[in-house]
């Protein structure tokens, strides 16, 4: 221990602590239990807690009315679903909610000002040209993008993330507990008919 | 002041019916080769006050805005100095000018378009190729609006002739500036191929380079697209490291070259505005040595 | 300054560099006998939202699955060989290593893989057998919670039940014994590290299906003994990259590990024992790096063999499609396995061993993807095997739109036909040539050369595989299904498994371990890690670390 100078090495945040700037000191206390009950129930609110999430009710209307456009007319969704699965899950990465946030009011404002009404009041149709009109529909989905690219990654991807995510979403993709719900240890045993083999 | 209050009816009428301002804009373009150039300023107007209005100010109204006038700017920029004093002489003479105003619009949309694409682009908000298609539709509609007023003008024209009215419309682009007339034919026709080249350059050019951009974009770092281009590629083709040197620009420096598109375009359109009879002599010049006859005429 | 900001050096009986499963669970050893203990990581930790995160960054396709960890300059690598190494892709440098992201199967090697000379006239034998590592087996199964059940009549012997019952077979699993049972195939299942019922206070699983990535706790990885080793009194040092190993005047000892926090400081930790438990390819590394007069070939590596005989699990997949349902990804693990070609007198080359897919179908994907427009592959897809299809496509829809609503693009479809898989994963020989080395002309993060990987598969992994590929084919075509997609050994690249570049032997002129992982050259430095393996079997390695680490620590137990 020849250069044993005392001293801290902070001041050099971490490429994990930028990650995880926002939200990750709620879980310093939780040790490794993950925050998932051992009941197979869904149980990410458990170590998300997040009730501060920067969206208001409009914001969640208006993601709620976007989610219809975008998701195909077989899915049903109601606002609370929007907000415990989208806002109510872990933020993937600093400042991800900021941006969708704002991606969510960009549409609405396009919406406004070339289709007549807010995103809410328009039909699904009309929504989905206000996503073509914004050049959503044509681009990557890139964080740090145009608005259009913004909006693809945000918010289409957001919503699409929670979809594949949730049986309602595995229900289109013939899985009925998709990876990424915790949905227990039955399904994959189940045949076709919902029985064992 | 009337121009401004149809033009804010017209925007309005159009979102609430979710109609593309883009076809909008070309509507006003279409005003101003058939009723007036400053028709579109109303039009304009009309698209400002309507977002002003409704508090949705945003890069739409900017780059509409500079779309729906750049567009105008251009075809009276094409047309203008040429005012011969022309009346408008019946439908075959209109069937005649047809074509060249619509040639004379498409090379406005193209310039316009990419310079509002540009413009989009610059603000944040789309890709120039996004902004660009959505513009496009745009142009379509002030050339086929305007083709159709022409002719229809010219059949109106021939019937008031044959019913002896007097012709009491105001002062438009048709009856002042007739494009590709004497004095300078061959210069103004040159002129407009050569505002056509670098528009159509600009806009496909910047349209097709800011595609792949994008799409390059997969990439994170130069090393792992240099490693796909090789990967596919191979080592071994002499053309290989060619290619992929071409590539791997267009990858470093590809987002500059779209951002610095305009500058660059609008430059050469005014380089070619002055100078191009200058250029189009010394070419002539060179032409001239090489060609015996020019034409059996 | 919290604790564990603290970096400085601190009084210790053992320092092991590297906190993974190998460094973990000899660090954890060590201390719950009242050794002190200093573990130096050059990761950092994760907080157990972090997983969370990791599991939504694993799911979409446009977030990096290893931003948690990747760090550019200090990862480089340079690769050389036929197969790419892709580093940085499998490996993970953070508190709890590469078990972050294991899919956490844990079968053990078999009899015949440490006795191959012996057996077969190939490689070399290990200087311990399997009979010498079994207690460390069990040792291992109980520490890391492993699910199995004693049902694979081709796999090694064993008398210990497992510690957790095995999970139920999937459906697929069914479809695939029918026609595996024509064909005269066993399947067993397949043993895992994740919790099939509580255990070890943590979750069983909730069947979250993204095993990489498990954000409940239920699959074991080395977090596990390194909250263990903490709480035995171990301290865990994140973020601190070893530099170099240092020795005495004469090089029988090492003196100390000199490493490098964040903010660019070096120390130099002292100890009795030294355990380097870095991986394959950073093991051999640090010991290239710590040359000095007395080793100038490296620290350790008299025999030459330091970062020599690398080897990986090389592996193939068949996919193909029913009628039927396969009901595919309603889990993330694969519950059954064969073992019936794990002998070379099965399949007249070398050892496979085979497992049956339950995650054929891709949820990720579709709209999600990036690659709407005309993305460079799908242009040179296109102009390189144009079909009338794909150039209407293009010329119809050239930017590819994304389809919205009711024409939506998923990332798999619900009905017919239903995919389902068979990968095989084996044997790769030691051969002098495949091997790590230092990269003079490019450095890392500390101006230190990086390693370079050089692999290539020789005749008996080609003959191995191939032979695997037969067998693929003939189950799914005993399946009725329709072949679809054959992934060989064409174009591969380096799994997760990265062995034998330390290796085990009795003869310090021809290996750098001895039996009990200890250096032939330097009586008390110690390598915990795959890089031990003499040879590398064709069965996953991480149980074999673990146990290897345990009785490794018992070794230096001994000595203090």
């Amino acid at each position: 221990m020849t250069e044993n100078q005392p001293g801290s090495d902070d001041g050099v945040p971490s490429r994990r602590q930028f990650l995880t700037a926002l939200g990750g000191t709620a879980f310093a206390a939780a040790g490794y239990g993950y925050g998932t009950e051992p009941s197979g129930s869904v149980a990410v609110d458990s170590v998300t807690g997040s009730s501060a999430h920067p969206a208001s009710g409009e914001h969640i209307e208006a993601l709620t009315a976007i989610a219809t456009a975008v998701y195909p007319s077989a899915v049903s969704i109601t606002p609370s679903f929007i907000e415990s699965r989208v806002f109510g899950r872990v933020e993937p990465e600093p400042g991800h909610f900021d941006k969708l946030v704002t991606a969510i009011e960009a549409v609405d404002d396009h919406a406004k000002a070339r289709f007549g009404g807010r995103i809410t009041d328009i039909s699904a149709g009309r929504r989905r040209q206000v996503l073509q009109s914004m050049g959503v529909t044509t681009v990557h989905p890139t964080a740090d993008g145009t608005t259009a690219e913004q909006v693809r990654f945000y918010l289409v991807g957001d919503l699409l993330y929670v979809l594949f995510t949730s049986p309602m979403g595995g229900k289109l993709l013939g899985v009925d507990n998709p990876p990424g719900h915790p949905g227990g240890r039955e399904a994959y045993k189940q045949g076709p008919e919902g029985g064992e083999p | 002041m009337l121009a401004a209050v149809v033009g804010l009816l017209i925007v309005e009428i159009a979102t609430r019916t979710g109609i593309s301002m883009a076809y909008i804009g070309g509507v006003f373009v279409a005003a101003a080769v058939l009723i007036s150039p400053v028709a579109p300023l109303g039009g304009v107007a009309g698209l400002i006050i309507h977002d002003v209005f409704h508090g949705i100010i945003g890069y739409w109204t900017v780059s509409t805005t500079v779309w729906i006038l750049s567009f105008a700017w251009v075809i009276v920029w094409l047309t203008n100095g040429h005012s011969s004093g022309q009346k408008r002489q019946g439908l075959k003479s209109m069937l005649r000018m047809a074509p060249a105003y619509a040639a004379v619009i498409l090379i406005g949309g193209i310039n316009a378009t990419a310079f509002a694409a540009w413009l989009v682009m610059v603000l944040g908000a789309q890709r120039f190729y996004t902004a660009a298609i959505g513009f496009l539709p745009g142009v379509v509609a002030a050339v086929g609006l305007s083709v159709f007023g022409l002719v229809a003008i010219g059949i109106i024209e021939r019937l008031g002739k044959h019913i002896g009215r007097a012709d009491t419309r105001g002062h438009t682009l048709i009856e002042s500036e007739v494009p590709g007339r004497k004095p300078s034919k061959e210069s103004t026709g040159v002129m407009a191929v050569g505002v056509l080249v670098i528009g159509a350059g600009w806009l496909f050019g910047v349209s097709v380079l800011d595609v792949f951009v994008h799409d390059l974009g997969l990439y994170p770092t130069a090393n792992e697209f240099s490693a796909f281009v090789t990967g596919f590629l191979g080592r071994g083709s002499p053309i290989a490291p060619v290619v992929t040197t071409a590539l791997l620009g267009v990858y470093k420096y590809g987002e500059l070259a779209v951002v610095l598109s305009a500058p660059v375009a609008i430059a050469a359109l005014f380089g070619w505005h002055t100078y191009h009879d200058q250029m189009l002599l010394s070419t002539a010049h060179g032409i001239g040595s090489i060609c015996t006859r020019a034409s059996d005429d | 300054m919290t604790a564990a900001d603290d970096r400085t050096p601190t009084e210790a009986d053992v320092c092991v560099v590297g906190a993974g499963p190998a460094g973990a669970v000899t660090a954890y050893s060590l201390a719950r006998r009242g050794h002190d203990v200093v573990v130096l990581e050059a990761g950092e930790r994760l907080t157990p939202a972090d997983h969370h995160r990791r599991m939504e960054m694993w799911l979409r396709p446009n977030f990096e699955r290893d931003s948690f960890w990747r760090d550019d300059e200090r990862d480089r690598y340079t690769t050389t060989g036929d197969v790419d190494a892709r580093l940085n892709e499998t490996r993970v440098k953070a508190v709890g290593g590469t078990s972050l992201h294991w899919d956490a199967n844990t079968p053990r090697l078999h009899e015949e893989d440490f006795e191959m000379n012996t057996r077969y006239g190939v490689a070399q034998d290990w200087p311990i057998s399997y009979a010498d590592l079994r207690p460390y087996y069990v040792r291992a199964e109980r520490e890391m919670g492993v699910a199995g059940a004693d049902d694979n009549p081709h796999g090694p012997p064993r008398k210990e039940p497992y510690p957790l019952t095995a999970f139920e077979p999937s459906y697929s699993d069914s479809l695939f014994a029918e026609a595996c049972e024509e064909l005269g195939i066993t399947m067993a299942s397949q043993p895992k590290a994740i919790n099939s019922e509580e255990y070890d206070d943590r979750s069983e699983c909730v069947g979250y299906g993204v095993c990489n990535a498990c954000p409940s706790g239920a699959k074991y990885s080395a977090e596990v003994h390194v909250q263990k080793a903490e709480a035995a009194g171990a301290r865990i040092v994140d973020q601190v990259q070893a530099l170099s190993v240092e020795h005495d005047r004469a090089g029988d000892y090492v003196e100390s590990v000199v490493y490098a926090t964040p903010n660019g400081r070096h120390f130099r930790q002292e100890a009795d024992h030294f355990v380097i438990a870095c991986g394959g390819i950073e093991t051999p590394r640090v010991l290239l790096l710590s040359d000095s007069d007395v080793y100038p070939d490296g620290l350790a590596n008299s025999s030459g063999a330091v970062g020599r005989y690398l080897m990986d699990h090389p592996s193939v997949t068949t996919t193909g499609t029913l009628e039927e349902p396969t009901r595919q990804s309603n889990i993330g693990w694969v519950s059954s396995r064969s073992d019936q070609f794990y002998a070379h007198e099965e399949t007249g080359s070398g050892s496979y061993h085979l497992t049956f897919s339950n995650t054929a179908k891709s949820t990720s994907g579709g709209a999600q993807s990036r690659s709407p427009p005309t993305s460079p592959s799908r242009l040179l897809d296109i102009v390189s095997n144009p079909t009338s299809d794909t150039v209407a496509e293009l010329a119809t829809d050239p930017l590819n739109e994304m389809q919205l609503g009711d024409a939506l693009d998923l990332p798999t479809t619900s009905g017919p036909p239903y995919p389902l898989s068979i990968r095989g994963a084996g044997e790769m020989l030691p051969r002098p040539d495949n091997r790590v080395t230092l990269d003079k002309s490019k450095t890392d993060n500390h101006g230190r050369p990086v390693p370079s990987i050089d692999l290539s598969d020789g005749a008996h992994v080609q003959e191995t595989m191939e032979h695997c590929l037969s067998v693929q084919k003939s189950i799914l075509t005993e399946l009725g299904a329709e072949i679809t997609e054959v992934e060989t050994l064409s174009g591969r690249r380096m799994s997760t498994h990265h062995m034998g570049t330390t290796r085990m032997g009795t003869d310090p002129a021809e290996t750098v371990v001895n039996e009990e992982c200890r250096t032939h050259d330097l009586a008390n430095l110690w390598i915990a890690s795959s890089s031990v393996f003499t040879t590398a079997g064709a069965n996953n390695p991480t149980l074999t670390i673990a146990a290897l680490a345990l009785k490794t620590a018992d070794h230096i137990d001994e000595k203090l």
